[in-house]
């Protein structure tokens, strides 16, 4: 090829990825409950509602643990937290200083002490040794998570300058989400550093040639950063489901260069090696691209832009396979048609002889493919994000203190509709009264913040903390109702913004960091608790808690629903493509195979189904049909006629690439598995090795024992 | 063998490029140098340590001007704080929209009169109230909160007032002088009924016009023994009765009352714990 023309094609290879390297390097991580707001009417309609009627923020739990409990060290512990807490993100923090006035106080003191007083407060803002704010934030997800990076990053300091400050702990929806896209940065910390430090001495190993690796490299590179950077142009982030888009990129792109080097080595002219490779691996990037991009029937945003941007990446891949040759390798002179690759590790002979086993092993597969199907369809889902981190984990452990000593940090809202106007009538009251009792008695509910419990704490200071008794405090008429409310309008107006509106009246439960399990449960025990009290209309149930739980329920559902999706659009157009309608039927097997066996593997390591278990089943599927399609390509268009030697030629022409590849990436995410602490990454990691795996030993076992049984039939039919 | 090293050497330079997990925060070392050379640190990324800066003996008008325009509440908080802060920057900080900085501004000894019966009225509480901590509050905010309607806000007043004695005799001056004798006494025994409340003004108190007051500063257990003492000779039965109750109290003062009470009730009952203190000695 000419040394100008090649000159030219690297060079703007080089431009275009240059152009990219900015937009993709600076791609922002949003793992925000919004992001994954599932597109159900039911969900927006209550969200909306909402935001229409109360102020849209979220709350965390921020406890001090102190040496002792004097008053120094609670002026101490309320000054840390005004540092800590004084960051943009932060909408109000509310805690025992702030917000109870000093003759309170002094009531407080004087009548009740220790843990005794906490339970007169609206919220244990002083209990035992711990001194605790409710701090809230704003839902700007930026803003929120720039504010909690901060707080966590203070924390070590403050417990390191005060010694009165035993230890500090950050709990809460926000923060669960704050450590995950803190999880998720692993991807480019040590995901990719790890696959392709790992990926390239293998090459270097197998090829023994330095500019082998950096063709390989440029070429992944440059899919990597001009599909990101088209990915971030577009104006989305990453999360914890499209941060699955540069894994993918990497090992489809591996796949399909392993293919074009091992083709090289075929031919002594380069085009023609190229050439070769050009049918399959444009079947291989149409038939992938159309099977992800079947994830765009889901409504859930990640899921959608997952299946777009990774069709988009295979067109992408295949792109810059061809132009790092035609460019970077030709004016290098790549030449690989003396490496004798073909025949390390596995003989084809060996290879060979899998192929050749009775029909019966059949079986195997279908047998792990049907055990694979129960195990996802028995396994129990994982839904509460805290259980993403290991036992060991701070947020664990903090969550965990939190919830002993004080309370839940997840947050529910019921919002019930009532007259108009701010102020509550007494009729309301009564119910609401009797209702938040009720509510209080519920399993894993901690807390309840709402209008009725200001009152309360208005009553009490009105009659006495010394002099009131438990049962008397029902407020017992309509005047007093509206003085009190008078009073608390004074002392905390906010109170009337943040938790009454014109036509809602609004309760905040503090709840411990349960699974979907449970609640369900409690949401099925507040629903009787609340039809027993005759409201006028129904309530509305949202808040962080329920809507995490929302999402990852559907994102598992949707999951399942777009692999299902992803594997029939591929097994057609293969069929349509190579012109065979039996492919529908040879592929399946094969193919179903590798899934088969990560979900067997769920049960062996003992994984409940998470999204990082969903995701892998599509990568598994996208790496196992690419192969597929190589080998049945060779088969179908090697003109003599039997199945050995059709299967011959294209193990000839395909096994060390697959095996290569399969090897590699086996390797990659087994060390990926092994050495991450965040359980989707082990997960992602420990399943795709298994898949890696499998995917070959379906392509190279099982795929020829159908195209033998085919071949026999269709042998005999023509007889 | 020479390609191998190149490659391994550039996979780990590439490998420390990508794993940015080492970078450290050095803002620590800035907080901790921040108040000794201000001037370099008033423009620190950091809020706290802009914040620390306040801290130095050596910041400067010119700082503070920097700094009360300061994105962080924090930040603005801390200027409104500061002994040094003018009268201008604390009326600028005064209009301030968190609540926190107002709070400050309204608590710092420099803050002008006027702007403080300004903060007086603000919607906060926390801001409201903190007016009283200023050496240059005006009576007649006190005084309006004294005769306010609002149960609350005279019960808070009340009590903030009960800890600071020159604030509460000169509140008490400028209603006498308005001769509002019936308020200035309804003041005077909610502030004695305090247990909390500072010793001076039970002691002011002790020698009221009014047996109520004199009442409470006799019932109150944070009352000086000097008080209990001449209260313990008051003409009024009751308070000497309430003297008698009083766990503060001494012996002494029981003893003494004993040879010269008139009242046989009283008599009685000083006798009773006298005799059950003498019981009590002898158990021991």
């Amino acid at each position: 090829m000419n040394k100008k023309i090649a000159l030219i094609i690297f060079l703007l290879q080089i431009a275009i990825t240059t152009y990219f390297v900015f937009p993709a390097t600076t791609i922002k991580q949003n793992n925000s409950v919004a992001t994954f707001m599932v597109n159900s009417a039911i969900a927006k309609n209550n969200d909306l509602l909402f935001s229409q009627n109360f102020p849209q923020d979220e709350t965390t739990v921020l406890s001090i643990e102190l040496q002792e409990t004097n008053d120094e060290s609670i002026r101490l512990a309320e000054k840390v937290i005004k540092e800590i807490v004084s960051e943009n993100g932060v909408v109000r923090y509310h805690s025992y200083l702030l917000d109870t006035p000093l003759s309170l106080q002094s009531q407080l003191k004087e009548t009740i002490s220790g843990e005794q007083s906490s339970k007169e407060l609206i919220f244990p803002f002083v209990k035992d040794k711990f001194y605790t704010a409710l701090v809230v934030f704003e839902r700007d997800n930026e803003l929120q998570q720039a504010a909690i990076a901060h707080i966590v990053q203070k924390i070590p300091f403050f417990i390191k300058t005060h010694p009165q400050i035993a230890n500090i702990f950050f709990a809460g929806e926000p923060v669960v989400g704050y450590y995950l896209g803190l999880s998720s940065l692993e991807v480019k910390t040590k995901f990719f550093p790890t696959l392709i430090v790992f990926c390239s001495l293998i090459m270097v190993w197998v090829f023994r040639s330095f500019r082998v690796v950096v063709a390989w490299l440029l070429a992944i590179v440059n899919a990597l950063v001009v599909s990101m950077g088209i990915f971030s142009l577009m104006g989305n982030s990453l999360n914890l489901i499209t941060n699955l888009i540069p894994v993918l990129i990497f090992v489809l792109s591996t796949a399909m260069h392993m293919h074009i080097l091992l083709s090289l080595t075929h031919f002594e002219d380069y085009i023609a090696g190229l050439k070769e490779k050009l049918i399959p691996n444009f079947l291989v990037a149409l038939t992938t691209s159309i099977g992800f991009g079947s994830l765009m029937v889901s409504n859930v945003k990640p899921i959608y832009l997952l299946g777009k941007y990774t069709s988009i990446s295979v067109w992408i891949i295949f792109a810059s396979c061809y132009i790092t040759h035609l460019g970077f390798s030709s004016l290098f002179r790549l030449t690989l048609y003396d490496k004798k690759i073909h025949g390390k590790g596995f003989t084809q002979s060996k290879i060979f002889a899998l192929g050749t086993k009775n029909g019966t092993w059949l079986l195997v597969p279908v047998t792990v493919i049907i055990c694979g199907a129960i195990t996802v369809l028995y396994n129990s889902a994982e839904s509460n994000g805290l259980k993403y981190f290991a036992y060991e984990h701070t947020l664990r452990k903090n969550t965990k203190h939190i919830q002993e000593s004080i309370t839940g940090s997840s947050s529910i809202e019921i919002l019930i509709p009532k007259s108009q106007g701010k102020f509550i009538d007494y009729t309301f009251y009564t119910k609401v009264a009797s209702f938040e009792k009720e509510l209080k008695s519920l399993n894993n509910i901690r807390h309840i913040i709402s209008l009725n419990q200001y009152i309360l704490f208005v009553n009490k200071s009105a009659i006495g903390f010394d002099q009131y008794e438990e049962e008397d405090l029902t407020i017992s008429t309509s005047e007093t109702l509206h003085n009190m409310q008078k009073q608390l309008r004074e002392t905390n107006a906010n109170v009337f913004v943040n938790f009454t509106s014109d036509h809602y009246y609004r309760i905040q439960i503090l709840s411990n960091a349960i699974g979907s399990e449970h609640f369900h449960m409690l949401k099925e025990n507040i629903t009787q608790i609340y039809e027993q009290q005759n409201f006028s209309g129904d309530f509305v149930f949202t808040g962080t808690l329920d809507q995490v739980i929302q999402i990852q329920m559907y994102l598992l559902q949707s999951m399942g629903e777009s692999l299902f999706f992803t594997i029939a659009f591929s097994l057609l157009l293969m069929t349509v493509f190579l012109k065979n309608l039996h492919i529908l039927y040879l592929a399946i097997i094969p193919n179903l195979f590798p899934l088969g066996c990560m979900a067997c593997a769920l049960k062996v390591f003992d994984f409940p189904t998470t999204i990082g278990t969903v995701m892998v089943f599509s990568i598994a599927f996208g790496i196992a049909v690419d192969s597929t399609i190589h080998l049945f390509h060779s088969f179908y268009h090697y003109e003599q006629k039997g199945f050995s030697q059709k299967w011959l030629h294209s193990l000839s022409m395909n096994s060390s690439a697959i095996w290569i590849t399969s090897f590699i990436l086996f390797g990659a995410f087994l060390l990926i598995g092994l050495l991450s602490a965040f359980l989707p990454t082990t997960q992602f990691g420990l399943l795709l090795s298994v898949g890696m795996i499998s995917a070959w030993i379906g392509d190279v076992s099982f795929l020829p024992i159908s195209l033998r049984l085919y071949t026999k039939g269709r042998r005999k039919d023509e007889k | 063998m020479r390609n191998n090293c190149i490659i391994i050497t550039i996979f780990i330079l590439f490998f420390i490029c990508c794993d940015t997990s080492h970078a450290q925060n050095s803002w620590e070392k800035r907080y901790h140098n921040a108040h000794i050379d201000p001037q370099k640190y008033i423009s620190d990324p950091h809020y706290l340590v802009r914040g620390r800066t306040l801290a130095s003996p050596n910041i400067k008008i010119e700082d503070l001007q920097i700094l009360m325009n300061d994105s962080s509440w924090y930040v603005r908080s801390k200027v409104a704080e500061c002994k040094m802060a003018t009268a201008e920057i604390l009326s600028f900080l005064a209009k301030d929209k968190n609540f926190h900085v107002r709070k400050s501004v309204a608590e710092n000894d420099n803050t002008p009169s006027s702007v403080l019966s300004i903060l007086a009225l603000d919607e906060r509480w926390q801001v409201k109230f903190s007016v009283i901590e200023s050496k240059s509050i005006p009576i007649s905010i006190l005084y309006f909160w004294s005769t306010s309607e609002s149960h609350f806000t005279k019960k808070e007043s009340m009590y903030r007032l009960a800890h600071k004695f020159s604030l509460f005799k000169k509140l008490i001056d400028f209603i006498n002088e308005k001769q509002e004798v019936e308020m200035a006494d309804k003041i005077c025994a909610e502030i004695a009924a305090y247990s909390s409340v500072d010793p001076k003004i039970l002691e002011f108190l002790a020698d009221h016009r009014s047996w109520e007051v004199r009442l409470e500063v006799a019932q109150n257990s944070k009352t000086p023994i000097n008080c209990l003492q001449k209260l313990a000779t008051d003409e009024d039965d009751s308070i000497r009765t309430e003297v008698v109750s009083n766990s503060s109290t001494t012996i002494k003062i029981l003893q003494d009352m004993a040879s010269c009470e008139k009242d046989e009730d009283i008599k009685e009952e000083i006798e009773e714990i006298l005799n059950e203190n003498l019981s009590g000695e002898s158990n021991d």
